[in-house]
């Protein structure tokens, strides 16, 4: 199949940056959209274009590492519901398609050059309180603390995200709140984060405020385009940690 | 509860300011209507409701505290907003396609500012309204103040897409407040969208029929 790619290519973080227009021909319906990517770099290599090969992110390219993503024809990732970029196919678009790539845009995700972000943001909301704390000493046996089944299902949903930064992306404040509460969510429900439930979600909060993001005002665009299906039902859980925090009494 | 301190150190603090405001406007809007359909059922009835909320000498504390909340309202939408629109500085080039958000959910603050410019029409007219004025002819009632408003073509218009702008912003606003409150839970958020959807209806429907009705009074 032939296709139009309008790239958004940026040297550096200072630079203005601009879409640039590149033509593909013969590309395989069968390939990911990265190794299609992989195709044009070669391309702009060999052809020693002045633009030089496209910057991307990308790692584990199995959809579970979260280093890839780029808002594709205006989505994050691209078409398909709960796909990272890496998982979506050419098979996805038609032959003779114009595609637009961009950069996954927010004021916490400077850009680094053309589509690669710097999501060390996130990095630093974890730091204030994605953990739990664990005394060192000889592992205790793995079925002493009990789970209940329901409980541990949620909390291995909310496990699932992977930090790639779409629902900062697709949301219209570029809030990191579905992010954060995946996070409190996956945490707070299992016995082990208890001690830090409620200062975790405080200064989780407090962090993503620092770091600039924005509020979350609840449509739900971010769990369109999550890739891991994490919903509003967990940012409503961070919510609810939050505020039971403030107003519950004091233990001692 | 710190409120000065819960506001300022983070949006949620902010966002729990909207919810609850916005709740207490919920109940007040929906008391509000039930009670004005007294519209409905006569001049003599509607007036002596008016004249028993007004014997109250509560009457004025209520008011205060709904002008408070009102305030704290557009106070915490402002900030909001502003935080909001910085945390993206560049845009895409590329509209960001709607999936699950609606106009309704993304024009929080347009519907909000119109229903507010509506408030100040709407309570200068009706309960500022010569009625009140003991120098203007006492023997107008509210009732009458009502049908004269509404007798007028383009204020009955003005009400009508008010009602219905209203009825957008409460659509998206009681599912919010449900999720920011944290009441609602994963496997209801559907119930809490269904009840927002026919509680803004409701209150939509009902406010628009007084315009719709007592223009049709007027021109028949």
């Amino acid at each position: 199949m032939d296709i139009v790619l309008k790239i958004w290519r940026q040297k550096s973080a200072t630079d203005k940056g601009a879409m640039q227009e590149y033509q593909l021909k013969d590309i395989s319906s069968d390939m990911s959209f990265l190794e299609m990517l992989d195709v044009l770099n070669e391309k702009l290599i060999v052809e020693k274009h002045p633009d030089g090969p496209v910057a991307f992110d990308s790692d584990c390219r199995e959809g579970i590492c979260g280093t890839c993503g780029v808002m594709i024809n205006g989505r994050a990732h691209g078409p398909l519901d709960k796909t990272t970029t890496c998982q979506l196919h050419m098979r996805s678009f038609k032959d003779k398609d114009t595609i637009y790539v961009e950069p996954f845009r927010a004021k916490s995700f400077s850009i680094i050059r053309d589509l690669t972000v710097d999501r060390s943001s996130f990095d630093k909301i974890i730091q204030r309180g994605g953990y739990v704390s664990v005394t060192t000493g000889g592992a205790c046996d793995a079925n002493s603390v009990l789970v209940s089944k329901e409980q541990a299902d949620q909390a291995m949903d909310n496990a699932a995200c992977i930090g790639c930064g779409a629902c900062v992306a697709s949301c219209k404040n570029a809030s990191a709140m579905l992010f954060t509460a995946a996070k409190v969510s996956h945490l707070g429900l299992l016995p082990q984060g208890q001690p830090e439930r409620f200062s975790r979600v405080d200064n989780m909060v407090k962090a993503m405020v620092d770091e600039g993001f924005g509020g979350c005002t609840n449509e739900g665009e971010c769990e369109a385009v999550c890739p891991k299906g994490i919903t509003l039902g967990s940012i409503a859980r961070l919510n609810r940690d939050f505020l039971y925090g403030k107003i519950k009494p004091r233990e001692l | 509860m710190n409120y000065i301190k819960l506001t300022t150190s983070s949006m949620i603090g902010e966002k729990l300011v909207m919810a609850t405001t916005g709740m207490v406007m919920m109940l007040f809007l929906a008391g509000h209507l039930v009670g004005n359909t007294l519209l409905f059922v006569g001049r003599e009835e509607f007036n002596l409701y008016a004249d028993f909320l007004n014997s109250f000498k509560m009457v004025y504390l209520v008011e205060a505290g709904l002008m408070l909340v009102l305030v704290a309202h557009v106070w915490s939408a402002i900030r909001l907003t502003l935080a909001n629109k910085r945390a993206r500085p560049v845009g895409y080039v590329i509209k960001r396609k709607a999936i699950n958000s609606t106009w309704m959910s993304s024009h929080m603050a347009h519907t909000g500012v119109v229903i507010l410019l509506f408030l100040i029409m709407h309570i200068a007219s009706m309960k500022l309204g010569p009625w009140d004025n003991e120098k203007i002819k006492h023997a107008d009632t509210l009732y009458d103040l009502v049908l004269k408003l509404f007798a007028d073509p383009i204020y009955s218009g003005i009400y009508l897409v008010c009602m219905i702008l209203l009825g957008f912003h409460l659509h998206h606003a009681m599912k919010s407040s449900f999720i920011t409150l944290g009441v609602a839970r994963k496997h209801r958020l559907d119930c809490y969208a269904k009840a927002s959807l026919l509680y803004s209806l409701f209150i939509s429907i009902g406010f628009s029929s007084f315009p719709v009705y007592f223009y049709i009074l007027s021109i028949i």
